[in-house]
């Protein structure tokens, strides 16, 4: 049976497809055929600029990733062997677990000795001891005059104050006790 | 002499022009039925041409760049009308847009357009994809289906089945 549009309605698929091929696309016309071109030529020297571009960023952020991973492997092999020492320091007998370096490490938050101050010397020295005291006592006052002032007394003190804190708020008793063990151990 | 591929990956403006005039109309027609609508497609085929030159690299691995070219085309159009601000439900192609008239019997041409643009119009977006690569951009399955990402039988039963709903359309309208 033939359609008014001349197609036969029981043709088969390629019979269909003749159909369909029976009629031509639209061409490009000049007009899109100049734009496009012009855009694709403008694209190129920004593209290869961009190359350059998106080069050094992928290289500079590999190397900054590199860097940044190296500083923290660092500091972590710094932290940890810090904390091992001060916790061998505080409790000699102790070995190196987790509990020993989180107690050093909450001594070294909490009193504010930074590590670079820090020297293991004191340990042998207890006037260099004092001075590192002193320079706590520069930096956080309260805590400073209290550990001066167990050291003048050579009081032993079980029990600091509870309401002692140290400016931002963190519980220093802790810290405290450890020190005043120090002091004891040392002076 | 270098291939077209190398050429594209050097970013040899001359190559983009060869490309473009190998599959640049057949573009246009493809994004015509994948966005319907002349305007939407011109803008699609200029950012496509973009795109490509953006990611000439990627030429370098490519065994067909037209289908590779396709490829961009049909992501940059689907992204387009995910995008795309107002409404698309109601858009028709006029046949005299897509097809162009012979010149040996124009009138003819144009009814078999009309009929062809409307019967297009009424399959499922996927399987007219198939028959428009097929039909009028000259691809095999084989292509076909690496520019949609779909298994070649996938594309062929596709196909098939759009021929077959052609047919009932024809039987309805007869």
């Amino acid at each position: 049976m033939t359609t008014d549009n001349g197609l036969d309605s029981d043709l088969d698929h390629d019979g269909l497809e003749r159909y369909l091929t029976g009629v031509k696309p639209v061409s490009m016309d000049s007009q899109l055929r100049a734009e496009t071109l012009l855009n694709i030529e403008r694209a190129l020297p920004n593209a290869i600029a961009m190359t350059w571009l998106e080069w050094a960023d992928s290289r500079c952020l590999r190397i900054a990733a590199v860097f940044f991973m190296c500083c923290g492997l660092m500091s972590y092999l710094l932290v940890h062997r810090t904390q091992t020492r001060m916790a061998r320091l505080i409790t000699p007998e102790a070995k190196s677990t987790s509990q020993d370096q989180s107690l050093a490490y909450g001594f070294a938050a909490k009193t504010r000795w930074s590590f670079g101050r820090w020297s293991f010397a004191s340990q042998k020295e207890p006037d260099r001891l004092l001075q590192d005291l002193e320079s706590v006592a520069e930096i956080n006052s309260d805590l400073g005059n209290y550990l001066k002032s167990i050291h003048k007394d050579k009081k032993h003190v079980e029990d600091p104050p509870a309401d002692r804190r140290l400016r931002d708020g963190v519980d220093i008793r802790r810290g405290d006790l450890l020190c005043v063990e120090l002091l004891q151990q040392w002076c | 002499m270098a291939s077209l591929t190398d050429r594209l990956a050097d970013g040899e403006n001359a190559a983009f022009v060869e490309l473009f005039d190998l599959c640049g109309s057949r573009l246009l027609n493809f994004l015509q039925w994948k966005l319907l609508s002349q305007d939407d497609a011109r803008d699609v085929l200029q950012e496509v041409f973009l795109v490509l030159v953006r990611n000439r690299k990627r030429f370098r691995g490519v065994e067909n760049p037209l289908a590779f070219a396709f490829q961009v085309a049909r992501n940059e159009s689907v992204r387009f009308i995910k995008h795309a601000i107002r409404s698309r439900d109601k858009v028709q192609l006029a046949a005299a847009e897509i097809f162009v008239a012979s010149e040996d019997c124009p009138n003819v041409a144009v009814e078999t357009a009309e009929w062809i643009t409307n019967a297009l119009s009424q399959l499922d977006e996927r399987q007219r994809e198939v028959i428009v690569l097929k039909v009028y951009s000259g691809f095999g399955f084989r292509e076909i289906s690496q520019i949609l990402h779909t298994p070649q039988g996938t594309v062929a039963t596709r196909y098939r089945r759009g021929l077959e709903k052609l047919r009932e359309i024809i039987k309805v309208e007869t």
